[in-house]
């Protein structure tokens, strides 16, 4: 499955939505270490943004280590650091960006995706 | 054939037949430039025929590069340059033995007036080159008509058909002016020997044929790119009880 991003209307800018929304996907494994993201234009033009708003997202993402760029390669997804956790919050939240991104791409609300997530969990 | 297909063909014969005539006069220097402009046109008016996915207006996408060689045949882009090579190899030589040739269409150059002779070729080509790239480059990144199957198809279609379609052209382009010259130079050495045959004449021809049969596949895709991708209305569905 390829994953997809989505721009909602609201007070959160354009680019920030990218930028948060990559980052979650990489974060909950959705999108591994090389993996090339699409060019500025490519994405721009997909999303009916101006190729700047992108261009920005890419430049934060680049900032917080999560992608690198290069002439040739394009934007791809760096390669994860290997430090460990030293409590579970870490994994938590990693897993929880990924389910939000499923729940979030699946159409789902907040009540709807804490209801699958009680469903799931065992009972004593 | 539909019409769009039909416009290309005429540019294809027009063309030929325009650059052939231009050849056998002391318009040779414009054989080339006069073949693209007619090839061209037909493209450029059959495109404006063709429709386009419409977009769906939802702001979503994939977090996929598109690659423009997914359009393409297997190992096209190859094949292409190596067809650059050879014109670029053959075409100077051609031009420069038709320039020695004592029946010379013009009769005032030397060899080295043959190769300036190509200079609005060499032109001609290397801005055809020059925007193919930029329009492949527009091809992957245009938006995208919708993320659902549907509309999905109809984009795959219409990026597979204008990257064929534009990689048809380069290779009508480049096949047609080298066969166009072989032709052209085996009709002059014909000519200067009265019909008599040799090695060198076979030689010619068999380059010629060779290059006309690149010719023939690169015009099969020009004029049959693919389908256009357009998105049509879905079929109403039957009511699952109504099925049962």
């Amino acid at each position: 499955m390829n994953p997809t991003i989505t721009i909602r209307p609201g007070p959160v800018p354009p680019y920030e939505q990218i930028r948060a929304q990559i980052e979650i996907l990489i974060n909950g494994g959705l999108l591994e270490a090389g993996h090339r993201l699409p060019p500025i234009r490519q994405l721009a033009a997909d999303l009916g943004l101006a190729p700047g708003t992108v261009a920005r997202a890419y430049q934060e993402l680049e900032a917080a280590g999560l992608v690198t760029t290069r002439r040739a390669a394009g934007t791809v997804v760096a390669a994860r650091t290997s430090d460990v956790a030293t409590d579970r919050r870490g994994p938590l939240a990693q897993a929880a960006n990924g389910f939000t991104t499923t729940a979030l791409t699946l159409g789902a609300d907040l009540d709807e995706a804490l209801a699958a997530i009680r469903a799931a969990w065992p009972r004593p | 054939m539909n019409g769009a297909a039909y416009l290309r063909s005429a540019g294809v014969v027009l063309g030929t037949s325009v650059a052939f005539t231009a050849a056998n006069s002391t318009l040779v220097p414009l054989a080339t430039p006069l073949f693209a402009a007619f090839v061209l046109a037909g493209v450029a008016v059959s495109e404006l025929m063709s429709p386009r996915p419409s977009r769906s207006g939802r702001p979503t996408a994939q977090l996929t590069a598109r690659d423009i060689d997914t359009y393409l045949p297997p190992g096209a882009r190859r094949q292409l340059r190596w067809l650059s090579l050879a014109v670029l190899v053959a075409l100077p030589a051609v031009a420069v033995l038709i320039a020695d040739s004592p029946i010379d269409p013009i009769g005032q150059f030397d060899a080295a007036g043959g190769l300036l002779r190509l200079a609005p070729t060499a032109v001609v080509l290397a801005c055809w080159g020059l925007l193919a790239r930029h329009l492949q480059r527009r091809i992957t990144d245009a938006g995208h008509a919708g993320l659902d199957p549907q509309h999905l198809a109809a984009d795959e279609a219409w990026r597979r058909r204008a990257a064929r379609l534009v990689h048809g052209t380069t290779g009508v382009l480049l096949a047609g002016t080298l066969s166009g010259a072989m032709f052209f130079y085996g009709q002059r050495h014909w000519m200067v020997f009265l019909g008599g045959w040799g090695w060198w004449m076979l030689g010619v021809v068999a380059l010629a044929m060779a290059s006309f049969l690149v010719f023939a596949h690169y015009l099969h895709l020009l004029i049959h790119p693919g389908p256009s991708g357009e998105v049509t209305a879905a079929a109403p569905r039957e009511p699952a009880e109504a099925l049962a």
